[in-house]
């Protein structure tokens, strides 16, 4: 029989002991409380089962002689336990659901250990718990297992007694079990520990031990589900292939589960809780991947379908039978796909049906077709609550909307894509058009093409009949004599019925007040012809229907300033640009030009949801066609190239420059502006956008570069060379890259293009550490010897930027030469330099929150760095600009990590003046100079300088695209409201708070949670106390970093204050005075935020 | 544990053979024959010669009589103290399968002692040649046991520890185990004992009384003999077409054991398991009927008839699930190899939860029952066998 200690028993001075919780195998927890603090904590005492021991009168264990080594042996198991603990803690992803270890330490003739005391429950003590919060528990127990894997461990003892879930933080249960934690490879033989109740059958079967895997965790993981579900255990008869279960009356959430929920969870049980491995699903992965979808089936919706006002054309005619066939077809087959020449009104007949029927659906979409699917999908507006994230990709955002759409489309529904102008069997994603159509829903289809797959829905559409264009023509362009009807017929034949072609005749007559005879006189003279042969092949009617609006856009009287206009929208996306934002970019000075476009019928000013400014397809086609490789066309890339820098600040342009890059991909242009247009594309876009067309794009641009410098070398083809090799997996083409690069490190050299040397060296070092990196022996020192070279290397690089500097104009000359081309424009050098430079960077926190201890050695190698570079410096140019403000650079470090802020501001100063002498523009380092000056003045008090630093730094981020920065954005809001100016703080706090989702970083979450407590601290202390509450809780998690445990130390001070009790007063000054002490330990007692907490 | 040896591994592929359900029942003669032979094989003799090559390089035992290897042991019983060679040793080397009576046990323990077997030596012979499962540790003698080989003890001193126990436990009100404390863990526990007086301690807190040694097992055979009525139920109407009378239940919701097992074996007609001329002798001794499940029910079943009704029941209910739904299911090659897996894992954790050894593919019982549950219809195959057509 175990002898426990007594209630009030003191260990090292420290803990006095309250109550037991709780007895294992080895151990029995207590819990204490620190005398420091008056906190609660959990004491563990090693105390093992099988030993035969008593307990002295002063607590001290006495063990049986024969049995010390077998007790030592087993304290040794137990400690490794702990290592093991301490090790997963570092894991990343496993920081908040792993125990800190507070204090370990030998006392009694035994070894204890320390660990915090949390506020909450084991998850036996479910029952408060919905079932979406019992999913999102089981989900994050799968995920932490997943991670265990992934390091190696399998869990073995999954249950609810082992996760703990606290009070305020359900999405982070932690885990207080590692000693059933097993390595995968030393587990075929020998015992492990488990709990029966929710052990897989290998584990029980000794015979079946070496059966223990992933799968054996999984087992456990569909009974913690089952068991969440159904509040019990499995039986045998519910762990078959077959098994049903009763979601109506065998759960309390019978209300909950809906038939997809159903559906998910029966595919998990019938893939976890499997008396064969065989029959388990092969990784946790598959079945987070379930339960992922389980909690979107349970969660409480919060978005839905937009359902969009579409405007019908003001003169909608004839078409009856047609609207009654789709009708038809449509309950008959769920699906009709329109089709037709271009121009002949399909789109028109879609939004008329989409009207007439929309009542009778509960859910109606309009989706205009855009590229491909994916953009398709993100670039229509029909579900409300779904936003992009800060740097989302297209894939991840489309599937998000496309997993909402599936939630919420459920019968009942019509969606309409209109122009799908391609075969579906030749879009790149089809798939994702497949996944639409199996949505239950109506659907409603136009497109140019025919589509030999889905024939059987297809419905070709023909012009409308001579009865309905007259009356077409007279709704745009009235007539009184009944004579002119002859001349309609004439235009109308002239324009093979076409309807597009007649509205646009009869809107431009109107325009011109000319009658139907003066504008068949005016077109016949012109060139346009009666065609009488009314049954050509469509593809060739589409043809001449073009050459006709050719002829008509090159006869009419639209100006040079229109076309242009003209030229410029028709690279607009096929569903157009909002009105409003349209005007933003076309200069206000040729507005009147879009006016004119929009009376005369070539552009459409619709509502489409919103307002919307559009040109047809048929037409943009035509112009794009007419503009390509002359003067329009080649001012219209101008344009385009113009905004293309500055739009991936926008998602909406980033939707305009997909289409002029797909314009100028797919209308095949060959100017060198269409080359760089497409390559400046790829590069900005390759961030966001898995889209399959940039390999096309970017080898499009090799060829135009190809045929314009045949013979001569070219740098833009270099750099989209380069990005091409970027865009392959380096992993399958690692050989073909290498190769590449060895031949164009040999060709730039040849040119004495240092540049363009360094960046295919760069290429190939750091392809072949991206390589290395997946192998299973990767270490980081063979990284850095890889990519030392390219350091190394550098010299003649840093040489003619010296020179660019000294003699600007000429190396700029030289670098014309080489056809740099557009690339002279983004100060290429420093980027590129600065970027290499910052991989040897210290971080931020390491300069500002240095560890005491280190902080010698840090200046050591800092100063080292700075007499290298100054003996590079001097060795290749004294007056090198970049080894120069590099220098300022360490040296201000140095000072920082001295504690001398006011002396490293005036160097950081002059690297900023350094910048503005040299003429050298703003880039990605300056603004980290302007950080570090915003950080330094506020560790002095100065919080004005502070608050410029804080403001010029997020503006020329903003000027140079650059995201913004949270943390900056946090601390500017912090300096107003240090400074006293609280309107401004609750500006700033303000902007932020849009960015302050669950995803973003816990520091971040903190630093915002602190500055809303400083806000309330005078006008409702309340408030105030549950914000810092929050931000100790979020500091917390990030206790291991510095600042987190600053943050950590502050919100302890001001809850102290903000205590009213004196018990509770006393216990956070305790608290308060502890943490403080480590802190100091970690940062030094000298540090300002040290001293500053203490006053 | 134990690596399959070859002769294992071939069992198991008989069982995995492809057989074309067209022909299944001419197979299944055939069949019936390999299990036959496996009846045959005298598993103890071979075990033990395997062991003595194994231990005594100098001699070849493959070919040594009987009445030879008879001496050898008894001069290995005479130097380990042990009294004369017991009769049942005598019998188990003529062929004589070994029961599993208490006294028995017992035997096999001082066998494996005189031959001077380590654990892990002994847990292998009981699973390969006694057919049993080694060292149950919430059993005072079998705990005893395993603590006395772990610790090298020699046999009286083995003996005089249970003796010890056995006296101490008298006195003492029966311990109740916790539920879930795994007899796995007990031994365990065990293994780190190196003192007398703790594992004395420690046993008398942690064993279940010999007679409470099956409830395990009793308790999921009664629960599998409800499950089987109720199947049996529906298998009967979807066999007839209509709502059958209930057959299988008493007004008091007793199943009715007699037309139940009935039904299970052979869906028609009373057999006499006796008379089936054909089937293995290890297969029929302890066969779950009428008579065996009123010893379950009374206590006074041996461990072999457990071990028998839990399979069979078991196999019942598990394919009976998967088959009777609003019609008889027929599965395709994956689904049954799935199905095949899952019984094949459960079974063995039920049988290793009751204490009892797990499924050996060279035990013709367990051949025969994995036989058919490899099969499109595991429940017809099996009748068939029975019928002994």
């Amino acid at each position: 029989m175990r002898e426990r200690l007594k209630k009030d028993y003191i260990l090292k001075e420290s803990y006095i002991v309250r109550d037991v919780i709780g007895e294992g195998a080895s151990c029995i927890a207590y819990e204490v409380e620190e005398k420091k603090t008056s906190l609660a904590r959990v004491l563990k005492e090693f105390y093992p089962i099988s030993v035969l021991i008593e307990r002295n009168i002063d607590g001290s264990l006495i063990i049986d002689e024969k049995q010390i080594d077998e007790f030592n042996g087993k304290k040794n198991h137990f400690e490794e336990s702990i290592k093991k603990q301490i090790l997963l803690k570092k894991q990343k992803g496993l920081i908040n659901q792993t125990y800190d270890l507070y204090d370990s330490f030998n006392e009694n003739n035994t070894f204890y250990v320390v660990e915090p005391y949390f506020e909450g429950k084991p998850y036996t003590y479910k029952d408060g718990l919905s079932l979406y919060d019992r999913i999102c528990v089981c989900t994050a127990v799968a995920k932490y297992v997943e991670k265990c894997h992934s390091s190696n461990y399998l869990c073995l003892d999954i249950k609810p007694e082992n996760i703990f879930v606290p009070e305020d933080n359900r999405e982070n249960p932690m885990f207080f079990d590692f000693d059933s934690m097993r390595e995968k490879d030393g587990i075929s033989f020998g015992y492990s520990s488990y709990t029966h109740e929710w052990a897989a059958p290998e584990q029980i079967i000794p015979s079946n031990f070496k059966l223990i895997s992933e799968a054996t965790d999984v087992y456990s993981l569909g009974e913690l589900v089952f068991w969440s579900v159904f509040d019990r255990h499995s039986r045998q008869e519910e762990q078959r292939r077959v098994s049903n279960y009763n979601f109506k009356e065998d759960t309390q959430f019978y209300n909950d589960i809906n038939s997809e929920a159903e559906e998910v969870l029966s595919n998990i049980f019938h893939n976890t809780i499997r008396s064969s491995i065989k029959n388990r699903f092969n990784s946790v992965k598959e079945l987070i991947n379930e339960l992922e979808k389980l909690k979107r089936s349970l969660y409480p919706k919060e978005y839905k379908i937009k359902n969009p006002h579409i405007e019908e054309i003001n003169y909608f005619v004839g078409r009856e039978n047609e609207l009654e066939e789709i009708e038809k077809r449509i309950s008959e087959n769920h699906k009709v796909i329109i089709t037709g020449i271009g121009g002949v009104g399909k789109s028109h007949l879609a939004k008329k049906y989409f009207n007439l029927h929309r009542k009778e659906y509960k859910n109606v979409l309009f989706l205009s077709f855009s590229i491909g699917m994916v953009n398709t999908i993100i670039y229509n507006d029909f579900i409300s609550g779904i936003e992009r994230k800060r740097e989302e990709t297209d894939t991840s955002y489309c599937n998000k909307k496309i997993s909402a759409l599936e939630e919420l489309i459920n019968g009942n529904s019509l969606i309409v894509i209109d122009n799908i102008n391609i075969e579906f069997e030749k879009i790149d994603d089809k798939e994702l058009l497949k996944r639409l159509f199996s949505l239950p829903a109506d659907f409603l289809i136009t497109s140019r093409c025919n589509q030999p797959s889905y024939s059987s829905f297809q419905m070709n559409i023909s012009t409308i009949d001579i009865d309905n264009l007259f009356q077409l023509y007279k709704k745009y362009c009235p007539f009184s004599s009944d004579n002119e009807d002859i001349y309609v017929k004439k235009i109308a034949e002239m324009g093979m019925y076409h309807t597009l072609f007649v509205e646009l005749i009869a809107k431009q007559a109107k325009n011109l007040g000319q009658k139907p005879e003066e504008t068949y006189n005016y077109l016949k003279e012109n060139g346009l012809t009666v065609q009488h042969d009314l049954k050509v092949k469509w593809e060739l009617k589409d043809e001449t229907i073009s050459e006709h609006f050719k002829q008509l856009f090159n006869i009419s009287n639209i100006g040079l300033q229109a076309k242009l206009v003209l030229a410029f929208l028709a690279f607009f996306p096929e569903k157009g640009v909002r009105y409003s934002r349209a005007k933003e970019i076309i200069n206000k000075k040729i507005w009147d030009s879009v006016i004119f476009l929009i009376d005369n019928g070539w552009v459409e000013d619709v509502l489409e949801g919103e307002r919307v400014l559009k040109i047809h397809p048929v037409i943009s086609s035509v112009i794009i066609d007419e503009i390509k490789g002359n003067e329009l066309g080649e001012k219209t890339l101008n344009s385009y190239s113009k905004i293309l820098k500055k739009s991936y600040s926008c998602f909406e342009e980033k939707e305009l420059s997909d289409s002029v890059a797909y314009n100028i991909f797919r209308y095949d242009f060959k100017e060198l502006k269409a080359a760089n247009y497409l390559t400046r594309f790829v590069e900005l876009s390759r961030k966001y956008s898995d889209n399959i067309l940039l390999e096309e794009y970017v080898q499009r641009a090799i060829d135009i570069y190809n045929q314009i410098f045949a013979e001569e070398y070219a740098a833009v083809r270099e750099k989209a060379l380069i990005l091409s090799c970027e865009l392959k997996d380096v992993n399958n083409y690692f050989g073909e890259i290498k190769n590449i690069c060895d031949e164009h490190i040999k060709i730039s050299q040849k040119n004495k293009d240092d540049y363009f040397c360094i960046l295919w060296r760069s290429l190939k070092h750091f392809s072949y550490v991206e390589y290395i990196k997946n192998s299973e022996d990767f270490q980081v020192k063979d990284a850095l010897d890889a990519i030392l070279p390219v350091i190394n290397v550098n010299q003649n690089w840093v040489n003619i930027s010296a020179k660019r500097i000294i003699k600007k104009d000429k190396i700029k000359d030289s670098l014309k030469k080489l056809n740099y081309d557009y690339l002279l424009e983004d100060d290429v050098f420093f980027i590129a330099f600065l970027k290499l430079a910052e991989n040897m960077e210290m971080e931020y926190e390491d300069i500002f929150y240095c560890d005491y201890s280190d902080r010698q050695s840090n200046i050591y190698s800092l100063r080292k760095a700075i007499s290298m570079r100054k003996y590079f410096a001097k060795y290749y140019n004294p007056s090198d600009f970049v080894n120069n403000i590099l220098i300022l650079f360490d040296k201000s470090r140095v000072y920082i990590l001295s504690a001398k802020y006011s002396e490293a501001i005036d160097l950081l100063n002059k690297i900023i003046e350094n910048y503005q002498n040299a003429n050298v523009l703003n880039d990605s380092f300056i603004v980290k100079v302007h950080e570090y000056i915003a950080e330094c003045s506020r560790l002095i008090g100065d919080y004005y300088t502070a608050i410029n630093e804080y403001k010029t730094s997020m503006e020329i981020r903003e000027e140079l695209g650059i995201s913004d920065s949270i943390q900056c954005m946090i601390m500017l809001a912090r300096m107003y409201l240090y400074s006293g100016n609280t309107n401004e703080g609750k500006k700033q706090m303000h902007k932020i708070s849009n960015l302050i989702t669950n995803d973003i970083e816990d520091i971040y979450r903190a630093g915002y949670s602190y500055n809303k407590a400083l806000i309330y601290i005078t006008e409702n202390p309340l408030e105030a106390k549950e914000a810092f509450s929050e931000a100790k809780h979020l500091y917390f998690g990030k206790i291991s970093s510095k600042r987190g445990h600053l943050g950590y130390v502050a919100c302890l001070k001001e809850l102290s204050k903000l205590m009213i009790s004196e018990k509770n007063k006393s216990k956070f000054i305790n608290a308060y005075n502890l943490e403080l002490g480590r802190l100091e330990e970690k940062i030094g007692k000298t540090h300002p935020d040290v001293k500053r907490l203490k006053e | 544990m134990f690596e399959d040896g070859t002769k294992t591994v071939f069992a198991k592929q008989q069982v995995e053979m492809e057989v074309d359900p067209e022909n299944i029942y001419d197979a299944i003669y055939e069949y019936i024959e390999y299990a036959k032979e496996l009846d045959s094989r005298n598993l103890f003799k071979e075990n033990l010669v395997k062991y003595l090559n194994k231990t005594d390089s100098e001699k070849d035992y493959s070919t040594v009589e009987n009445s030879e290897l008879r001496k050898e042991i008894a001069k290995r019983y005479k130097a380990t103290g042990l009294e004369e060679l017991p009769k049942s040793v005598k019998n188990w080397l003529e062929g004589t399968p070994p029961g599993l009576s208490r006294e028995n046990r017992i035997n096999m323990y001082n066998f494996c002692i005189a031959m001077g077997m380590n654990v892990e030596e002994t847990k292998e012979f009981f699973l390969k040649a006694f057919l049993t499962i080694p060292f149950d540790f919430k059993d005072i003698v079998d705990a005893t046991y395993y603590y006395g080989v772990s610790n090298k003890k020699e046999y009286k001193d083995i003996n005089k520890l249970i003796t010890e126990i056995t006296d101490l436990v008298k006195d003492k009100n029966p311990v109740e185990l916790k539920e879930n404390k795994e007899t796995k863990k007990i031994g365990i526990d065990i293994s780190d004992i190196h003192n007398d007086d703790v594992f004395k301690e420690y046993i008398i807190g942690n064993h279940i009384d010999s007679e409470k040694s099956f409830r395990t097992a009793k308790k999921y055979i009664m629960d599998f003999l409800v499950t089987d009525a109720q199947l049996a139920q529906k298998e009967m109407e979807l066999l007839e077409g209509k709502a059958a009378s209930n057959k299988f239940f008493k007004e008091n919701s007793d199943v009715v054991i007699a037309e139940l097992l009935n039904w299970i074996f052979c869906s028609e007609e009373t057999i006499s398991l006796k008379e089936i001329e054909g089937l293995p002798k290890r297969f029929k001794s302890g066969f779950p009927r009428a008579m065996e499940l009123s010893e379950i029910i009374n206590d006074k079943a041996s461990s072999d008839v457990y071990r028998k009704a839990l399979i069979v029941l078991n196999f019942y209910a598990f394919f009976g699930d998967i088959l009777f739904k609003d019609h008889i299911i027929q599965r395709d090659e994956e689904e049954i190899r799935e199905d095949f897996d899952d019984f094949h894992a459960i079974v063995c954790k039920n049988l290793e939860e009751s204490g009892f050894v797990q499924l050996y593919y060279r035990n013709p019982f367990d051949w025969l029952i994995l036989f058919c549950a490899r099969q499109e219809n595991p429940i017809e195959v099996f009748r068939q066998c029975l019928s002994g057509e």
